[in-house]
């Protein structure tokens, strides 16, 4: 018997799940509908949105869904949105996960986690709560979530989670309205003792991707509401005071900070360490993992709205074999598969079809942002 | 002698997981890797157990002698309790 770290026996499990066919983490996004309305998002409804909550999965669904997951050998399960407290049956959901035998990890901007829902995290602790935030002032985050006091909202709820000891990491996207704000975001990380992560590429809203597709091809260019993207030397910038500032407050050097703690996205925390040599992804999409969208649809992962296969017509069983097999027809784009950037880049084929319009087509703006990841501490 | 309820055991890529389920998950955040002999053993003990039922279990799943067997079987109670997985 053994008492390891997860991150460990994630890794084991991950080899041995994809060799098997069967997936080990399913994502459920519950909603598109979110309290911000953060100018970056490639998903969000406004949160009073019929429409968007009359087409929502009920509880039940979600459940039966989670269930037929759990018998297929699916141990992880994350919820997300949008914001995933405002879906209708969060809780009946999210208790319900936990009867299942299922490690629950959440996404969440946690401006909803008053002290009600606190109370009942405490009775149900999920493995980690992945908190979203956009600015280190008041002013910067109101900017960009175009939500007043959103950002005292957000550590209100974080300092509720941290009370009843649920483990918490923050995580920010970096773009134009925030970048010069990044220490002062890390630092509401720092000073609560917790982890730290940032994302700095953006794509375009998912919905709207199929039509902006193949006319992305500028290094700056308009996304969703009129928001330019930041370039990647802006990025670049922007990080390395970043960078500087962590290892100041860490005592660590650059490197460490950039490896270790900055730049580790969601998907290698969780130990992303098998080779998937019969899909062009290089992650669990597809191979280990799939993506419910709150439509019911399964993709392979949350920037993909193809392939995707109707669970409620299919079931998860049948929907996860068709998936499988549509992604090993998903062809490989063969310069990105031989870049001497290839570990520092985002291309994989969700992004490269929202960037290019194909599957196969490299695109100058990830090129550029695997080129400064690279050198970013010299 | 016997587990203490909420905790699922589940087979996942070939490997045995313990997993906390419900209110269990509030003092007890972890999974426990068992191999396929503890797995074997918890079963068992997920009824009321004798140490003398282990081994039976133990005994008609592998060919191992008694005293191999009794001593693996005297481990992982011990490993068990040191979790604080059965009950008082």
């Amino acid at each position: 018997m053994m008492d390891v770290p997860f991150g460990v026996v994630n890794r084991r499990l991950e080899a041995a799940a994809y060799l098997a066919g069967v997936p080990l983490s399913a994502q459920f996004e519950l909603t598109a509908r979110c309290n911000f309305q953060c100018t970056m998002c490639y998903v969000n409804q406004p949160a009073g949105s019929s429409e968007a909550h009359r087409q929502e999965i009920s509880a039940d669904k979600w459940l039966a869904w989670a269930k037929e997951a759990r018998d297929m050998g699916v141990l992880n399960v994350l919820l997300t949105g949008g914001e995933p407290l405002l879906f209708e049956g969060f809780w009946e959901l999210y208790n319900g996960l936990f009867d299942l035998g299922l490690v629950v990890t959440l996404f969440t901007n946690a401006s909803l986690i008053d002290e009600a829902a606190a109370a009942r995290f405490a009775r149900r602790k999920p493995f980690a709560v992945y908190v979203s935030l956009y600015g280190g002032s008041a002013e910067t985050s109101e900017r960009v979530t175009l939500v007043k006091n959103s950002l005292q909202m957000s550590l209100d709820g974080v300092d509720r989670l941290l009370a009843i000891k649920v483990p918490v990491r923050l995580r920010t996207t970096i773009i134009r309205e925030n970048m010069h704000d990044l220490c002062a975001l890390y630092d509401h990380a720092y000073e609560r003792g917790i982890p730290f992560g940032s994302n700095d590429y953006i794509i375009p809203r998912r919905d709207e991707a199929l039509v902006t597709a193949g006319t992305l091809h500028q290094t700056s260019v308009s996304l969703g509401k009129n928001m330019d993207r930041a370039t990647p030397e802006e990025l670049k910038a922007a990080q390395v005071i970043l960078l500087k500032h962590m290892a100041m407050r860490t005592g660590k050097e650059t490197k460490d900070v950039w490896d270790k703690d900055l730049h580790v996205l969601v998907e290698k925390e969780a130990g992303s360490a098998a080779r998937y040599e019969e899909t062009p992804f290089s992650c669990q999409a597809g191979n280990t993992a799939f993506w419910v969208n709150w439509e019911g649809n399964m993709t392979p992962c949350g920037s993909m709205m193809q392939p995707a296969f109707d669970v409620s017509v299919l079931g998860i069983h049948e929907a996860w074999e068709r998936l499988r097999a549509a992604c090993r027809y998903i062809p490989r784009c063969d310069s990105c598969d031989t870049c001497n950037l290839a570990d520092t880049c985002d291309s994989c084929p969700a992004n490269r079809l929202m960037e290019t319009g194909s599957y196969t087509l490299p695109h100058p703006y990830l090129c550029e942002m695997a080129a400064i990841r690279k050198n970013i501490v010299e | 002698m016997k587990l203490k309820t909420g905790f699922m055991l589940r087979e996942i890529a070939g490997e045995w997981l313990v997993v906390p389920i419900g209110d269990r998950t509030v003092e007890f955040n972890k999974l426990i890797n068992l191999s396929e002999s503890g797995a074997v053993l918890w079963r068992v003990l997920e009824n009321d157990a004798e140490p003398s039922d282990l081994l039976n279990a133990l005994k008609a799943e592998y060919d191992v002698d008694d005293e191999t067997a009794m001593g693996d079987v005297m481990d992982f109670i011990a490993m068990l309790d040191v979790q604080g997985l059965l009950e008082e």
